[in-house]
């Protein structure tokens, strides 16, 4: 911690949509797209918030700037509070924080000249001197790179590079202290996406900008970020400054993702990571850890002699008989008949061929290599065969129960260095 | 799976000279402008370039997919297990696509048809290449889904196409693709549209499915790390025409074209090669220059090594590299690229010993990165 109160400071940011269904549009749930974040910007730092699709940031991005209200949760900018009841106050943060866009193409007014839109801010906020709009848009321009002729050009002349970089100049003309930027280069080609890169780093050095850098590409994180924040389902999982948490990752999901990443480089063997499925929906986000229905290192019960893949399978189908969609019993009765002896009834396949159907189906080993764990998976499946889900989940959840699944991990410091401040939210780091 | 050649061919698919036009109200454009490469079974190959660099026209042309007008083949072989394309007639070309030659694209939704079920379309690609039972073709769909990793695939199969996320699209959509068991499956950027999550465990499909039946892959990407994780070999294309063509190896150690080197500077996390302006002209290559008035090399204009030789006549050949040593020096396989400093006259050192001095320099300034070597 600091003395003085950093630039930007987000606690507890929370963003919950309700869901409303039937015909008195009822609230009946809600997607919790962002749950509880914490994020610290200082001046002259660019802080990394990555993730997959569906894990939140953008939605994070846009409410820490009170884009979107927040459902809960504390924004402060040089240690005042952000909030939106006062509205001179809420416009003098939107003049000091401002957002860039993914799609350049999409954020310009094609009938309205680019001098124009880069203008637009200062008109917003009180500056009537046309002239003087003018000077700053040319300055602003240049500063971005581009030609101060450029401004009487039009959206459509430009390429889709330096689009980015009128965007930019337009998030610029104000003189912000913080920069929020929502995938700022996905939309561009790989050369295009080197010089933005470039020049947002440059104007941070020179202006010493605050940036928040929204990506779900981790090497643009790298080149650019001080610090990274890793979210998942709406929860930061991990944080830490960009070389300690990209070297040493501490959390199973930040590692499977570094090993997603293609390196291009043909000599270097891809590291093989037991990352499956997508991300689950956030309307019911999976107890305890999040990550446990597809983490490659959830904690296995003391109970039983299971090789981590077998156990990661019969987890898999217990996440699965937990919350997944219903299992369509007939169809996999015809599939086991389609598959046995000549012209058998769906109704006749005996037991064991719909519980081998089964197996197939949730993709779990034919021979779980531990003979009690085995006999508890044989008498679960038997459950599922007859129709009792919610039996062979119960059983499941008693014999195969993990901390990973019942209990929500604390954050704990990865590394043993406390200085560093690179943390982790997961039971792996859990003292013994 | 695929018939073990009865004699020795040379390749799979050999692609010589290929020529697409479209004639637009703005004039002639060449998107692809003369290319070549060759194709084995159980190899990938992959197609790189930037956006507008024709590789999709290229992809597309091989089966002719693209429209007529606007768009025309004006010249070159596409010699596809030993039947030209370029020249078959669309009832010898309907039975190669889907059955010889099946198509991924990178937008799954615009491969699946939203009003029917997953499981409906599946049965309609098996029974259209095969005579089986619905019966039967139910249980082989659900093998499909299977294979391509598709969870519960006996339960999923009758749901609609969006009820299930891009990735498993994707994945319905590689099985559609395989249900004709084609013997070459042309991939454009099938992992674009995807999470990096989600792209690992479809190039890993990819790659599992190509082991098990052995058919060949041309992949088409802008993305270098795709490449150099799937990749046997690498044609490099820049503005309708090969700028370097080689194994994945050669191309990624010792990149030759000029080009070739400034896409693999641009990737974040290695060191900008280019100067600055160099660079930024690279990026803002205007679209139109695409229509027909260049001479020379295409990339003359954005190339810190060009010289007064790079203005005179068309592209230059493809000229063997000198230092290519893990490839045959001659033929399909060879390292080569189009380039005046790699031909009889000119002297490659001026483009690669300028990057070497480049490169010792930027591998001291980062001592912690790892993720050069």
């Amino acid at each position: 911690m600091t003395d003085a109160s950093p630039l930007f400071e987000v606690r507890d940011l929370t963003k919950h949509y309700p869901v409303r269904t039937g015909l008195l549009n009822r609230e009946t749930g809600q997607v919790r797209a962002v749950d509880g974040i914490d994020l610290t910007v200082e001046r002259g730092e660019a802080v990394g918030l990555v993730g997959e699709s569906g894990c939140g940031k953008s939605t994070a991005a846009r409410t820490m700037l009170r884009v979107e209200e927040p459902t809960g949760g504390t924004i402060r900018l040089d240690g005042d509070p952000v909030t939106s009841d006062d509205r001179s106050r809420l416009k003098r943060f939107r003049r000091r924080a401002q957002l860039l866009f993914q799609d350049p193409t999409g954020s310009f007014d094609p009938r309205r000249s680019i001098g124009d839109s880069v203008a637009e801010p200062l008109a917003i906020h009180g500056m009537t001197d046309r002239a003087r709009r003018r000077r700053l848009v040319t300055s602003t321009l240049s500063r971005v790179g581009l030609d101060p002729s450029d401004a009487d050009r039009y959206p459509h002349e430009l390429s889709g590079g330096e689009k980015q970089r009128a965007a930019l100049a337009r998030a610029l003309i104000l003189d912000p202290d913080l920069l929020v930027a929502d995938e700022p280069v996905s939309a561009l080609d790989a050369s295009v996406t080197a010089d933005v890169l470039a020049l947002l780093n440059r104007l941070r050095r020179e202006l010493d900008l605050g940036i928040v850098l929204v990506s779900h590409d981790l090497a643009v994180v790298r080149e650019v970020c001080d610090r990274v924040a890793v979210m998942y389902l709406g929860e930061i999982v991990e944080s830490g400054p960009v070389e300690s948490v990209f070297e040493s990752p501490g959390h199973p999901y930040t590692e499977a993702l570094l090993a997603s990443i293609p390196v291009p480089d043909p000599t270097v063997e891809r590291r093989d990571v037991d990352l499956v499925g997508e991300v689950p929906s956030a309307a019911d986000p999976p107890s305890g850890c999040r990550f446990h229905t597809r983490c490659p290192a959830v904690i296995p019960p003391e109970t039983y002699d299971l090789d981590g893949v077998a156990w990661r399978r019969v987890h898999r189908f217990h996440s699965r008989l937990e919350r997944g969609p219903s299992v369509d019993l007939d169809a996999i009765r015809a599939y086991a008949a389609s598959d046995s002896a000549p012209e058998t009834a769906p109704a006749d396949v005996p037991t064991h061929a719909v519980q081998t159907a089964l197996r197939r189906e949730f993709d779990l080993p034919s021979e779980l290599g531990d003979d009690g764990a085995e006999a508890v998976l044989d008498r679960a499946l038997a459950r599922l065969a007859a129709g009792e889900r919610e039996a062979a989940a119960r059983l499941l959840a008693d014999e195969f129960g993990t901390v990973c699944a019942s209990e929500a991990p604390a954050t704990h410091p990865v590394g043993g260095d406390d200085r560093q401040q690179h943390t982790a939210v997961c039971h792996l780091l859990d003292e013994e | 799976m695929t018939d073990p050649p009865a004699a020795p061919r040379d390749s799979l698919l050999h692609v010589e000279d290929l020529r697409t036009r479209f004639h637009t109200d703005a004039g002639t454009v060449t998107a692809v402008d003369g290319i070549s490469f060759d194709l084995d079974d159980g190899e990938t190959v992959c197609l790189v370039g930037e956006s507008g660099s024709g590789k999709t026209v290229a992809a597309e042309s091989l089966t002719r997919l693209i429209d007529d007008p606007p768009g025309e083949i004006v010249s070159g072989t596409v010699r596809f297990d030993g039947r030209d394309l370029a020249t078959a007639s669309e009832a010898e070309l309907r039975a190669v696509r889907g059955d010889r030659i099946a198509h991924v694209f990178q937008n799954p939704q615009r491969a699946l048809n939203p009003v029917y079920s997953v499981g409906w379309q599946l049965l309609e690609a098996i029974q259209l290449h095969d005579d089986v039972s619905k019966a039967d073709a139910r249980a082989r769909a659900i093998d499909l889904l299977d294979r391509v990793g598709i969870p519960d695939p006996a339960t999923r199969i009758d749901d609609y196409p969006h009820e299930l996320s891009g990735g498993m699209q994707q994945r319905v959509a590689i099985a559609m693709a395989l249900a004709g068991e084609p013997d070459l499956l042309v991939a454009d950027e099938p992992t674009t549209a995807l999470d990096v999550t989600i792209q690992s465990q479809v190039l890993r499909l990819l790659e599992s499915i190509q082991s098990a039946s052995g058919l060949g892959l041309l992949l088409v990407t802008h993305d270098l790390g795709v490449v150099a994780e799937v990749a046997d070999r690498v044609v490099v294309m820049y503005d309708g025409t090969v700028m370097e063509r080689g194994s994945v190896h050669d191309v990624f150690e010792r990149p030759s074209h000029p080009y070739t080197r400034a896409l693999l500077d641009a990737i974040p996390g290695r060191d900008v090669d280019l100067t600055p302006t160099a660079a930024r002209d690279v990026a803002d290559r205007d679209p139109s220059s695409a229509t027909d008035s260049t001479t020379g090399c295409r990339f003359r204009s954005r190339c810190p090594h060009a010289v007064d030789a790079c203005r005179e006549g068309d592209q230059p050949p493809l000229h063997p590299t000198p230092d290519a040593t893990t490839s045959a020096p001659d033929g399909a396989r060879a390292h080569v690229a189009a380039c005046v400093h790699f031909g009889p006259d000119g002297d490659p050192d001026v483009v690669v010993d300028s990057a070497k001095s480049a490169d010792s320099g930027a591998s001291a300034d980062e001592s912690a990165g790892g993720d050069r070597r």
